[in-house]
């Protein structure tokens, strides 16, 4: 019955298989409960990056929208038109670079110059000094000044509502992160899964699986107890072994959470155990091929089931060790019952 | 686990079971269902019988069915060889012969060192399994020999 596999065609067709197997197994996990597909959606927060001054700002709540450019830029030309001097001022010190501009006119009055204010495109300053083209005048250019200012006062009254709003932003946010801790994942981790806990890994068919360590009875040798086999029972049945005086049912994993076109092929002829992993006090036995390690993990390092009306065995999966969690005691009552439709078949 | 004698109780009941072998396992039968063990009887083929029916035997002028165990019990066939013994059972007011690897022994069991098989789950091909007991580091499956054929497959055994 657990003749190893040789054939390296097999091999593959075995990995192709498990590979299969795992991606199906996983998109099922993922995609199994439409309840947990609706606490998700509920729980999607409209991600809204603000980018500083720049930033075309757009919120759930009705805002007018800025258009804001960080720099303004003064051009200084001649009678020609010519540029002759063309400087980069930040916006918040705008006024003062006007200033010093109109005081260099000032020193020169015989020279006549003509100041454009050239906005960045995304800044629509007619809204705020309408015909503004060219200043002829001391005059005009104190007006222009003028109405800079106002711009800035508009801009900045802006900011602060903007600023405000994201406060606002952040407190939602908070909020939901706050639900989430309530009513999302951390709540369907189970009591002992509260702090840092540790599982044992172990593999069937190349699917990797997790046992905690507080529902693990004990690990047996493949082959150091005689396992008995029962008449008339199913293939996944592989018998009683006797351990400490108890006979423990042992049983095929894999049959348990995989369905059955996923297994490999030829899977029962060539099925090959090595270790046996008591759960639920002993009694039961999970056969499997290998056991691998015993690592500690956080728990929000699981990805926890919320509704299990199906493979409740399935505690939750490992993302990071692309494994699934077992549930020790729901996967008990399982082959107590054996309600298929708790299976994984 | 050893039973304790001393302490079993006036309420024990002990009960004496023929065991057998079947492919490496030993089963056991009560005593009080088994009439008599035979050995190198020719069997007769019956045509059309099912799988699980190896054919019938004149037992002292009487037909009975023989039953292949193995068969029944989904074990890998074996053909009859020097060790092989068919064992008369008579229940549900039936007699009928079930072919067998071997005879063991009669084993002297408490009633309760009988441990019921783990339930599991909805598979009724094995209720059988009357339960199993732990003797001597082995492990013998005590048979219900009423339920190894349903009521109709009985009522069959007077057909062949």
């Amino acid at each position: 019955m657990n003749s190893p596999i040789n054939n390296k065609q097999n091999k593959v067709t075995l990995l192709d298989a498990q590979d299969d197997a795992l991606d199906s197994y996983f998109d099922a996990l993922l995609f199994a409960d439409e309840n947990d597909l609706i606490e998700n959606k509920e729980l999607i927060i409209e991600p809204v990056e603000l980018k500083s001054a720049e930033a075309e700002l757009s919120i759930t709540e009705q805002v007018n929208t800025v258009s804001i450019s960080s720099e303004i830029v003064f051009s200084e030309k001649d009678k020609d038109g010519k540029v002759v001097n063309q400087v980069l001022i930040p916006r918040s010190q705008r006024v003062k670079a006007a200033d010093v501009v109109l005081q260099q006119r000032k020193n020169k009055p015989s020279e006549q110059k003509s100041i454009e204010f050239k906005e960045a495109p995304e800044l629509d300053l007619s809204l705020f000094l309408p015909n503004i083209e060219t200043l002829s005048d001391d005059k005009q250019s104190l007006e222009a000044v003028s109405r800079i200012s106002e711009c800035q006062v508009q801009l900045e009254s802006d900011l602060a509502r903007v600023a405000k709003l994201e406060q606002k932003l952040q407190q939602k946010i908070k909020q939901q992160d706050e639900l989430n801790a309530s009513s999302g994942k951390t709540s369907n981790a189970p009591a002992w899964a509260e702090s840092d806990f540790q599982v044992l890994l172990f593999t069937v068919s190349g699917l990797k699986l997790a046992v905690p360590l507080n529902e693990l009875s004990g690990i047996l040798q493949w082959g150091d107890e005689y396992i008995n086999e029962l008449p008339g029972h199913a293939s996944w049945y592989l018998g009683l072994i006797q351990n400490q005086g108890v006979n423990i049912p042992v049983i095929d994993t894999l049959q348990q959470v995989v369905p059955k076109n996923r297994w490999p092929e030829d899977y029962i002829v060539q099925r090959k155990f090595k270790h046996i992993i008591l759960i639920d006090n002993s009694r039961w036995g999970l056969a499997c091929e290998k056991v691998v390690e015993v690592i500690t993990l956080k728990t929000d390092a699981v990805k926890w089931r919320s509704s299990r009306t199906k493979r409740r065995w399935l505690s939750g999966t490992v993302i990071e060790h692309m494994c699934a969690l077992l549930d020790s005691s729901e996967f008990s009552t399982m082959l107590k019952t054996g309600d298929d439709s708790i299976i994984g078949c | 686990m050893e039973y304790d004698y001393e302490n079993s109780g006036d309420d024990d009941q002990m009960t004496q079971w023929v065991t057998f072998m079947l492919d490496g396992e030993k089963y056991g039968i009560n005593v009080i269902q088994v009439r008599e063990v035979l050995r190198n009887i020719e069997i007769a083929p019956v045509p059309g019988a099912p799988p699980y029916v190896l054919g019938i035997i004149n037992l002292r002028g009487n037909v009975v069915t023989v039953v292949d165990t193995r068969a029944r019990f989904g074990l890998t066939p074996l053909d009859v060889h020097e060790e092989s013994r068919i064992v008369i059972i008579e229940t549900m007011d039936q007699t009928v012969g079930l072919l067998v690897d071997s005879i063991a022994e009669v084993a002297d069991i408490l009633q309760s060192q009988i441990e019921l098989t783990p339930n599991v789950g909805n598979d009724d091909s094995s209720k059988y399994i009357q339960g199993v007991h732990s003797r001597k580091g082995e492990l013998l499956i005590l048979i219900a020999v009423e339920k190894v054929l349903s009521d109709e497959e009985w009522a069959d055994m007077d057909m062949f």
